[in-house]
């Protein structure tokens, strides 16, 4: 602790970031400090009651199998609609082409 | 023209004839105004080494520079000096004749990883003690400017050692141009009729360099941006396992470490001292010239002055994995705050007090520099009897601190 310049150095950051010191307390004030929660919080609760998400998310067993149903079954439901659009495209471009054939045919 | 302005003029001169590296280039001229300044530059082959190398120099010394390279099998007389043979045929005695290397202000080594270890010893014989040796007689070097550079994955390298390239201040790295800088450079080779180090003119003379180096060596900084370079420093030099004298380095040392998680443990060979001097003369360089250095400012220079000093457990990019140690300690450097430790620190140098010890313990069981200053308080509490050595960290942590951190305290 010999060094004069240390001293200043320690007695600047104090400054910056001072201590109350109380009765043989020691405390400070928290200032524009945003606090990350460590508790993890529920995924439902995110979803439905639009809680915000904190670093870690827990959820059931069957809440994690009734989501890995839903996406499977949306998963199918998007391959089928996937089919009926290039049915309705196919179906749509005979229908043009008719149409045309006959224009011509009139003409 | 004040010299601060030549200072810039010699930033900008440069800049005119060398596309991008702009933070390169700014380092270099930061790096020149302390005496017996080193730089190397390190690039793959064509990226501009040498022509960044002379611009500098020639900037600074004019003609008075001699360009030494180390892939032309240059020889130790060449670099040093060799016999004035007439003297010893006629009249018998040993005369030396100092090379022009020795002699010239400007020193440029060119592919410095193809120099042969035998001229490279007196080369880091020159930058550590000002001095060559010769035939048994010794000449004094005055102040110069030192320019090295090499392409290190170049096939033909010799293996220089760690100490040599301890010794120069900063290491550049060059980047290759990108698709806009390319056009950039054909337009100033057109400009320059493709000679752009001898259109570059001599900005300031070396007496005038030797004035400004005077100026930024008197420059007073402030306590809190030494200390800043101090810490940066220490926080990658402390080991609490002494990796330093340790036969066995990181990673295995750090097994069971408390601190596995911290910087030291990325690190398997720390910095000397020599970092601090050459990172504490950019600053000062920066103040004078700028008017001002912050903390910023030290962590961006600390990535020209820092990576090729130190060895890393593991390196994929050392840059980019010195630059995401860099980021870990301004995360550290934070958290010292948020955890009041200087602060702590301060009162407890003033005198011991049960309460703000607690909480310095707490503090330093995630510090170790903080650590290393509390055990320092800790030992003289001990002799003055405030204090247990059951009570201390190192006790409760089981800690085997080495023997020189317990200072001997001496009551006044």
């Amino acid at each position: 602790m010999s060094s004069e310049k240390f001293r200043k150095f320690l007695e600047i950051q104090s400054r910056r970031s001072p201590l109350r010191i109380s009765e043989g307390k020691v405390s400070w004030e928290e200032k524009d400090v945003m606090t990350v929660s460590y508790k993890p919080s529920d995924f439902l609760e995110s979803v439905y009651l639009g809680k915000e998400l904190q670093n870690t998310v827990v959820m059931d067993r069957s809440v994690a199998a009734m989501l890995q149903h839903r996406l499977t079954e949306l998963e199918k439901e998007n391959g089928r609609l996937r089919k009926s659009i290039k049915i309705l495209k196919i179906a749509l471009g005979g229908v043009i082409v008719a149409s045309a054939l006959i224009l011509l045919a009139l003409l | 023209m004040s010299l601060k302005n030549k200072i810039k003029d010699l930033e900008r001169e440069v800049k005119l004839r060398f596309v991008g590296n702009e933070e390169a280039i700014r380092i270099m001229v930061l790096n020149q105004l302390h005496p017996r300044s080193t730089t190397l530059i390190r690039a793959p082959r064509g990226v501009g080494k040498s022509t960044l190398m002379l611009l500098t120099l020639k900037g600074l010394c004019g003609d008075d520079l001699v360009v030494v390279s180390g892939a032309s099998e240059v020889k130790r007389g060449e670099v040093v000096g060799r016999l004035h043979i007439p003297s010893l045929e006629k009249e018998g005695i040993e005369r030396v004749l100092w090379a022009s290397f020795v002699k010239a202000r400007g020193k440029a080594l060119d592919e410095v990883n193809r120099l042969n270890p035998y001229t490279t010893a007196n080369i880091h014989h020159l930058m550590q003690f000002g001095e060559v040796w010769a035939y048994g007689q010794r000449t004094h070097v005055e102040d110069y400017i030192f320019v090295a550079n090499e392409n290190p994955m170049d096939a033909t390298s010799f293996v220089h050692s760690p100490p040599f390239y301890d010794r120069f201040d900063v290491c550049l790295f060059l980047s290759s141009l990108t698709l806009g800088e390319k056009f950039q450079l054909q337009e100033l080779l057109d400009r320059y009729s493709q000679d752009l180090v001898n259109s570059m003119p001599q900005v300031l003379s070396f007496e005038e360099l030797e004035e400004a180096r005077k100026e930024v060596a008197a420059v007073d900084l402030d306590p809190d941006l030494t200390g800043y370079v101090n810490l940066l420093v220490r926080d990658f030099q402390a080991c609490i396992r002494e990796k330093e004298r340790s036969e066995i380095k990181p990673p295995a040392l750090c097994e069971g470490c408390h601190f596995i998680r911290d910087i030291c443990g990325s690190i398997k060979e720390p910095l000397s001292e020599r970092a601090t001097v050459a990172l504490m003369h950019l600053v000062k360089a920066a103040a004078w010239l700028y008017g001002k250095c912050d903390l910023e400012d030290i962590f961006r220079m600390a990535l020209w002055v820092l990576p090729h000093r130190v060895i890393l457990v593991r390196t994929r990019n050392l840059l980019v994995d010195f630059q995401e140690l860099l980021g870990r300690e301004r995360i550290k450097m934070e958290d010292r705050n948020f955890r009041r430790e200087w602060a702590l620190l301060n009162e407890l140098v003033k005198g011991f007090s049960s309460g703000t010890y607690r909480l310095a313990k707490n503090a330093a069981v995630e510090d170790i520099a903080f650590a290393e200053e509390l055990i320092k308080l800790e030992d003289k509490w001990v002799q003055e009897g405030i204090l247990k050595r059951e009570e201390t960290l190192t006790t409760q942590m089981g800690w085997k601190t080495p023997v020189h951190w317990r200072t001997r305290y001496e009551p006044s």
